[in-house]
């Protein structure tokens, strides 16, 4: 675990162009409290990401995103309660009438169409 | 008169006043791009379609009746979707995908009379720094070191092909595109002006899409005055982006004064410079003493928040990339794979096959912060402490006019010197994140070159569509700072 921590500080990244300031981020951690993403939870991610992982990037896949988790961590010390959730950028969300405007074709969206038949994409079977 | 060698506004002010044609000047830079086709700045190179759009803007200049960019040569970076001209966001998932439509940003370039050179070079999805996440290849800059002018130097990303085809004159000026930096950081490595707008000026429809609350549209450029101009051209109210602003857009150009920076209040956020390394620390006190004999007045402003705004970014920006990148599945459009079986094998190994590993690796961190059970500890705090940092500005907003930053933390680095480990990779964009987080607009123009020879970039930012007001005093940095006067001739 400490390991990952000071790996930006070994890295081949000429010392001279390091971000100073990264240093201090990671003298942020809370040593005593690194949290543990199991392979069991990078499996259940992969799956709802829908992304295949052979079974040996599992554990890299582990230790990479526990790495930036940890990193991510240190904003578990700030004060946010009372903060209200508004929309993020404050935008006024304009309507328009609800009415059918031309948009494209049928030919027009087929044509990037991996597989097409009858007008249709083509997929494996889903219902069994 | 080597026609590269203008700006845009210089190279607008030829065609004008008929001192060349926009088909010799098109030529010119198809010319350009053949000999430097190592820098891989293009993914699509579209010549032929170039010099048609070229012979019409010629037509219409004859006429009078022409456009902001009539007969202009730029570049587009290829996640603006272009009607009948494949656009891969630098991804394999897209390699074929050839949209059926324009997106709105590059249709208000053509029918602005642009001429399109072609989709330049990006990092993957717009994810990464360096421009070297690319499922193409990586883009390289022109600039060379003067310790080592052997070494490969990133253009800076995800908008690197962008900035290495402007530096390297393969075109006037290119569309970029900003979700935590990817228009300012490639401008500052690259020598070159870079305008992120507010978020919701540009409208973000046919943008291949990122992270929807940060993603906008921006020119990549020589000049603050062809900043002005092009960002003009590209920005507007789009009833099809529910997210675009339906304010007026400004005659940047017309009302660009470096003078207006008199009276001026520029902030200094010591959260941003007290840890700059001595190179960086000099450009930036010179930046402020330009600022000042400008007539403009300096204080301090404070920031608190910024140590927490990238790994706020970090939750955020792949949050929504996870959910954004979930259409693509195999099934409508981009990667299938070919091997058989269920339908979730499908979308399992089309996404596998067609998404890169830094891709891969946010999506995994966005749908980990959003699953069940973390998202109040990572999403909705993230989202919290968003508001914070829009806070912050607010404030700061009420004592001062702009906010003068660094852009990057130090030059451009070698390609075989990059940083291994992603979160190194992410600290490049520590002076520009906050400002996509809060939607604010905020200009790199280049100040000086590094040690090494390398440029370096001052970064200022501005509230809620203040776009005037930055170009105005990026005049005032540019004026002072010389920088055309250092470039050196790439080709040499």
């Amino acid at each position: 675990m400490l390991e990952r921590s000071c790996a930006p500080l070994l890295s081949p990244y000429p010392s001279r162009q390091k971000p100073v300031i990264y240093a201090t981020m990671m003298l942020n951690f809370r040593g005593f409290n690194f949290m543990v993403i199991s392979q069991s939870d990078i499996e259940k991610v992969a799956r709802l990401a829908r992304l295949h992982l052979e079974a040996q990037e599992v554990s890299k896949a582990q230790s990479e995103l526990m790495g930036i988790f940890n990193w991510i961590d240190q904003l578990q010390a700030i004060e946010v309660s009372g903060i209200e959730l508004h929309n993020a950028q404050d935008i006024i969300m304009h309507e328009r009438p609800d009415v059918v405007e031309p948009d494209t074709t049928v030919k027009a969206v087929l044509a990037n169409a991996p597989q097409a038949q009858h007008d249709m994409f083509t997929v494996p079977k889903v219902v069994e | 008169m080597d026609l590269t060698q203008l700006t845009l506004t210089e190279a607008r002010e030829a065609l004008l006043t008929k001192k060349c044609s926009a088909a010799e000047l098109t030529q010119a830079f198809i010319g350009q791009m053949e000999k430097n086709r190592a820098l891989n700045a293009y993914i699509t190179q579209t010549p032929d379609q170039a010099l048609e759009q070229a012979k019409a803007a010629d037509k219409r200049l004859a006429h009078g009746n022409a456009g902001l960019m009539e007969g202009l040569p730029i570049g587009m970076k290829d996640l603006f979707c272009s009607k009948g001209i494949r656009t891969t966001s630098g991804s394999r998932m897209l390699e074929n995908f050839v949209p059926s439509y324009e997106s709105t940003v590059s249709h208000n370039l053509l029918s602005q009379g642009a001429v399109v050179l072609g989709k330049t070079n990006m990092d993957e999805f717009a994810m990464g720094s360096a421009n070297i996440t690319s499922a193409y290849g990586p883009s390289i800059s022109p600039w060379k070191r003067t310790d080592n002018p052997a070494k490969q130097i990133v253009p800076g990303g995800s908008s690197g092909g962008s900035s290495a085809a402007v530096a390297a004159r393969m075109c006037l000026a290119a569309t970029g595109s900003d979700t935590g930096g990817s228009i300012r950081q490639p401008a500052s490595f690259c020598g070159l002006v870079g305008i992120k707008p507010t978020y919701g000026l540009c409208s973000r429809w046919g943008m291949v899409a990122f992270a929807s609350s940060l993603d906008q549209a921006g020119p990549l450029t020589h000049t603050v005055a062809d900043s002005a101009l092009m960002l003009q051209a590209m920005a507007g109210y789009d009833a099809k982006d529910a997210t675009c602003a339906n304010v007026p857009i400004p005659d940047y150009l017309k009302d660009l004064n470096a003078g207006a920076v008199k009276g001026m209040r520029i902030g200094i956020a010591l959260e941003y410079i007290d840890r700059l390394n001595d190179e960086m620390k000099a450009l930036f006190n010179q930046g402020v003493e330009w600022l000042r004999s400008a007539g403009a007045t300096i204080h301090e402003v404070s920031l608190s928040t910024t140590p927490y705004a990238l790994p706020t970014y970090y939750i955020i920006a792949p949050a929504e990339a996870s959910s954004n990148l979930a259409r693509y599945d195999g099934v409508r459009y981009g990667h299938r794979t070919d091997r058989g079986g269920s339908i979730d094998a499908l979308y399992e190994h089309s996404r596998r096959e067609g998404f890169g590993e830094e891709v891969r690796r946010r999506i995994m961190i966005g749908t980990y912060v959003l699953s069940a059970g973390y998202y109040d500890a990572y999403y909705t705090r993230a989202q919290k402490v968003r508001r914070l940092i829009k806070a912050d500005f607010n404030r700061a907003f009420e004592e001062v006019d702009l906010i003068l930053t660094p852009t990057t933390p130090a030059e451009a680095f070698a390609l075989d010197e990059r940083p291994t480990d992603p979160i190194e990779m992410y600290l490049n964009d520590i002076f520009t994140v906050t400002v996509n987080l809060a939607g604010l607009p905020a200009i790199s123009v280049p100040a000086g070159l590094s040690g090494r020879g390398l440029p370096l970039g001052l970064q200022l930012i501005g509230p809620k569509f203040s776009e005037q007001t930055l170009f105005n005093a990026a005049k005032a940095l540019e004026d002072s700072a010389n920088f055309r006067e250092k470039v050196p001739n790439h080709d040499a």
